[in-house]
C-alpha cells in the first residue's frame, strides 16, 4: 500500500517536472516566433511603378470584346490581379477574388490580367467559373508594372495613381493592399520601415527572399 | 506535523534558493563580459572595481547555493542569499530612484528575447522581497526539523519544480514588450 503511494508520488513528480520542461520550450518558441515573424504583408519587387505615381492611360479590350481604361480617372479603385492559368497559388486566390469583388463592388472594380495564348485562357475562365471579372490579355500591362512574379496584384486609386502593389500569397496578403491603400502608404513593408522608430519589427532579409522563392511558380 | 510541514516547506525553498544561485551563477561566469556591462550600465561601482566584482558575485553566488544544499550550514546559506538578494534589490532601486530605468536588469539568464527584455521596474524590488521571503524560511527554522528521506526528496522536487516555473515565468515576461509593441 505505502509503496504503491510512494511509487505514484515518485511518477507524479516527475510528470509535474516534465511539465515544467515543456512549458519552458514553449514560452521559449513562443518568444523567438515574436521575434521572427513580421505581419504578412503583400511583398513588394516592383521598381517601375511606385506608390503615387500616375498610371499611364490604357485602352485594352477584355477576354469579353469590351473596352476598359486602365489609369486615367477610373470611377471606382481598381484591382489588377496578375495571374496565369498554370499557377496554383493564383487559383487558391481566386475566392478570396470573388468575395472581395462582392463585398466591395460600390469602389473597387477587380480586373484579372495575364498575357498568353487566348484559347487557354478562355478555357481557364470558363473551368473556374470567372465569367463575372473583367478579363485583360497584355503582355503591355505586365511590363508596365513590372510583374516578374505571379500572382501580383497593383492596387490603382480612383485619381488614377498607383496606391499600392506587390506579390500576393494570401488573401491576407491580397487584403493588405486595400489596407496599405486606407494608411496611405505603398506596402506592408514600407508602412513598417516608416514606423520602425516606434518598436515595430522589421521584416528580416532572409525571410523576404524565403517568401520570393517559396513564391517562384 | 506541523513542524514537518515547515521543514518540508523551508527544505523546498531552500533547494529552489539554491538552484536559483546556482543557475544565476554558471550564467554570470559563462557570460562574464557581459555581466561586467551589466555592472557598469549600474553605475554604482568605479570602473577599477568592475573586473574584481563581476568575478567575485558569481563566487558569493555559487557559495550561498552550496551552503544552502548541506544541512549543517543551511542558516548560513539562507543568510547569505537574503543578503545577496538584497544587495540586488537596492541597486535596482537606487538606479530606479535616479530614474535611469532603460537598461537590460540582468536578471534574467539569457530569455530569447534579445537585450531589451528586463528593463529595471518596480516588479524586481517586488521579486526580491519575495526571494528574501523566502530565503527567510530556512533561515527562521534553522533548516533542521524532523528530517527523512520522504520530506527531503518532495522538498527536492518541489523545489526543482518551482525553478524550472521560474524560468518559464522569466521567458514569458520576456515575451511580453514583443507582444505588446506589435499592436502599436
Amino acid at each position: 500500500m505505502i509503496e504503491t503511494l510512494l511509487t505514484s508520488q515518485a511518477l507524479l513528480w516527475l510528470v509535474v517536472v516534465i511539465q515544467a520542461v515543456a512549458l519552458i520550450a514553449l514560452a521559449r518558441q513562443v518568444g523567438v516566433l515574436y521575434e521572427r515573424v513580421a505581419p504578412a504583408g503583400a511583398l513588394a519587387v516592383n521598381q517601375t511603378l511606385r506608390s503615387g505615381d500616375a498610371v499611364p492611360e490604357m485602352n485594352l479590350e477584355s477576354l469579353t470584346g469590351r473596352v476598359l481604361k486602365i489609369g486615367g480617372q477610373p470611377e471606382r479603385m481598381q484591382l489588377l490581379f496578375f495571374l496565369s492559368p498554370s499557377c496554383p497559388v493564383c487559383k487558391s486566390l481566386l475566392p478570396a477574388l470573388r468575395s472581395l469583388q462582392r463585398d466591395q463592388r460600390s469602389r473597387l472594380e477587380v480586373l484579372l490580367a495575364s498575357d498568353g495564348e487566348r484559347a487557354v485562357h478562355e478555357r481557364f475562365v470558363d473551368r473556374e467559373g470567372l465569367g463575372d471579372f473583367q478579363y485583360l490579355l497584355s503582355e503591355q500591362l505586365g511590363r508596365q508594372f513590372g510583374v516578374a512574379k505571379l500572382p501580383y496584384a497593383v492596387l490603382i486609386n480612383s485619381d488614377g495613381t498607383v496606391a499600392s502593389y506587390g506579390i500576393v500569397n494570401s488573401r491576407e496578403h491580397l487584403e493588405s493592399l486595400l489596407e496599405a491603400q486606407e494608411l496611405g502608404v505603398s506596402s506592408i513593408q514600407d508602412y513598417m520601415t516608416r514606423a520602425q522608430g516606434s518598436g515595430p519589427i522589421q521584416v528580416k532579409p532572409e525571410q523576404s527572399s524565403k517568401e520570393v522563392a517559396h513564391e517562384a511558380v | 506535523m506541523s513542524s514537518e510541514m515547515l521543514t518540508l516547506a523551508s527544505l523546498t525553498s531552500a533547494f529552489f534558493l539554491a538552484l536559483l544561485l546556482f543557475a544565476a551563477s554558471l550564467h554570470k561566469f559563462a557570460a562574464r563580459d557581459q555581466f561586467t556591462q551589466t555592472l557598469a550600465r549600474y553605475a554604482l561601482l568605479p570602473a577599477s572595481m568592475l573586473r574584481p566584482v563581476s568575478i567575485l558575485m558569481p563566487v558569493i553566488e555559487l557559495s550561498a547555493a552550496s551552503l544552502l544544499l548541506l544541512p549543517s550550514m543551511r542558516l548560513f546559506g539562507a543568510v547569505l542569499a537574503a543578503a545577496l538578494f538584497l544587495l540586488y534589490a537596492c541597486a535596482i532601486g537606487i538606479n530606479l530612484l535616479r530614474g535611469r530605468t532603460e537598461f537590460d536588469c540582468g536578471c534574467g539568464w539569457g530569455a530569447a528575447g534579445g537585450e531589451k527584455a528586463n528593463t529595471l521596474s518596480g516588479w524586481l524590488i517586488v521579486r526580491n522581497t519575495l526571494l528574501i521571503l523566502l530565503a527567510s524560511l530556512p533561515a527562521l527554522s534553522g533548516g533542521n526539523g524532523s528530517m527523512n528521506w520522504l520530506v527531503t526528496g518532495n522538498a527536492a522536487a518541489a523545489g526543482l519544480v518551482f525553478a524550472l516555473l521560474w524560468v518559464a515565468a522569466d521567458q514569458l515576461l520576456a515575451n511580453r514588450p514583443m507582444a505588446e509593441r506589435r499592436h502599436t
